[in-house]
């Protein structure tokens, strides 16, 4: 084989000899075959899913294992073969019977993930329970408390409370269940509200609440995420009595206070109490003391 | 006789290492990207299955040599037809629509220039190109000579740069 043959591989490595270099570039190859190779940098092939192709293969293949039946064996694979399919109706049967819950401590927000990849933020005091099983066919699930959900895109995603429930395709969404209210505000997609009477259809940036089993006025919201899962709590013409009955929550205090049903537009942080308190007390016109241990807040409207 | 296949965390190791390298070299073959993925799964199994007959270091000439003959032997050759897709570039915002639809042009004239290259150019040019392998390692990993690689390079990007002149 002479070396013309091989002359543009051995280009391309870089194995050329100064008269070769000098040849080509006279003749135009080299800047055809850098265009060639050029364009062929910006070419690769769809990504391939290692794990998941792994994971196939041990499903099919058993890797990993018992070992593979020898003949004076088969007898044996069959009854393992038999009680691992008694095994997994089993699992299967429970599993779609087991009801998962996420909760979160008083003082501490709570992540997680559902069975298809939905996420979940919960806020302090929270709750939720779903049945892990049979998730894939029924996005279902009970909601204590207030919790921040981004839904994959998927079959209907409902949250039921005992306010009202809430029911989505696939997008970001707040849901808030207090004494008499439930609130939603919808960060992405579009949420549909029931009071078990009336529905009500909120888009990317509206808000809704249901007070007292009433429906209330959709509403415009200016955030992207709601206040909470940054650290605050953000109200608008909300009753006093229920802000500081979440400022009760999120700092684990006690609040003693007359009863307040002037309404306060404004946000709280969740880091610091005298300031939290500063926040909500000065536009409002209240005063407050601390008990000595700093458990008991008094509230005293001027 | 070696059982290190066997041993399931071995096992896991090569096909993390050389899944994709093999369905990419089926896929060159036959331009199918579904059947030259089964066809990993099929070659690996049959791997499994030989584990304490395949010695570690013949295990990746093995399972080119199963993944060919398991093709050989799928009936349905069809025209080869590559798709490949856009690595994404940074620089890539300050080139004119002009320039990158030119571009575009091109490499889709290049995959079809590719896909009609004798089987055995194709399969050593995109190893070399799209899987960034030296031509010593080609020609370790599919039994040939170092020569004979480099020969095929040369054949591949002659007939390339014929297509290349047509613009």
């Amino acid at each position: 084989m002479s070396d013309v043959d091989t002359l543009y591989a051995r280009w391309l490595s870089g194995e050329i000899s100064p008269e070769e270099e000098k040849a080509l570039k006279e003749s135009g190859e080299w800047a055809e075959l850098e265009a060639i190779i050029q364009a062929l940098d910006g070419m690769t092939l769809p990504a391939y899913n290692v794990p998941e192709a792994y994971t196939k293969l041990k499903l099919q293949q058993n890797v990993g294992g018992l070992a593979r039946s020898s003949q004076s064996f088969l007898w044996m694979g069959a009854v393992a073969a038999a009680a691992c399919i008694a095994l997994l109706l089993y699992f299967t049967w429970n599993g779609a019977n087991q009801i998962t819950e996420f909760s979160a401590d008083l003082t501490e927000n709570t992540q997680g993930a559902l069975p298809d990849g939905s996420r979940f933020i919960l806020n302090d005091g929270s709750s939720l329970q779903f049945k892990e099983g049979n998730w894939e066919e029924q996005r279902t699930l009970n909601l204590q408390g207030e919790a921040f959900f981004r839904v994959k895109t998927g079959k209907t995603f409902q949250v039921h409370t005992t306010r009202g429930s809430v029911e989505v395709v696939g997008t970001e969404f707040n849901v808030r269940i207090r004494k008499n209210v439930l609130a939603v505000e919808c960060y992405e997609g579009k949420v549909s509200v029931s009071n078990g009477k009336e529905n009500a259809l909120i888009e990317l940036g509206e808000s809704l609440k249901i007070e007292n089993g009433q429906m209330g006025i959709i509403a415009s919201i200016d955030h992207r995420k709601p206040y909470w899962t940054q650290g605050n709590s953000d109200y608008k013409e909300e009753v006093l009595n229920e802000v500081f009955e979440e400022m009760a929550r999120q700092y684990s205090i006690q609040v003693i206070k007359p009863d307040l049903m002037r309404r306060f537009s404004g946000s709280f942080t969740h880091s610091n109490i005298s300031l939290a308190l500063d926040q909500v007390c000065k536009p409002m016109g209240l005063t407050y003391s601390f008990s000595e241990d700093k458990q008991i807040v008094t509230i005293l409207d001027e | 006789m070696s059982k290190k296949l066997c041993k399931e965390e071995n096992f896991k190791e090569l096909f993390y290492s050389f899944a994709g390298q093999l369905r990419n070299f089926v896929y060159y073959k036959s331009g199918n990207m579904a059947q030259a993925e089964d066809l990993v799964q099929d070659a690996f199994s049959k791997l499994w299955e030989n584990c304490a007959k395949v010695p570690p270091e013949k295990a990746r000439a093995y399972l080119y040599r199963v993944a060919n003959n398991l093709f050989l032997n799928q009936v349905d050759h069809q025209k080869v037809v590559l798709k490949f897709e856009k690595r994404t570039h940074k620089d890539r915002d300050a080139e004119s629509p002009q320039y990158l639809l030119e571009v575009e042009e091109f490499q889709q004239r290049l995959a079809e220039a590719i896909a009609a290259l004798p089987e055995n150019q194709r399969i050593v040019f995109l190893m070399n190109r799209i899987d960034k392998k030296t031509y010593k390692e080609i020609a370790v990993e599919l039994g040939i000579s170092e020569k004979t690689i480099e020969s095929r390079m040369h054949k591949a990007l002659k007939t390339l740069r014929k297509i290349h002149k047509k613009v």
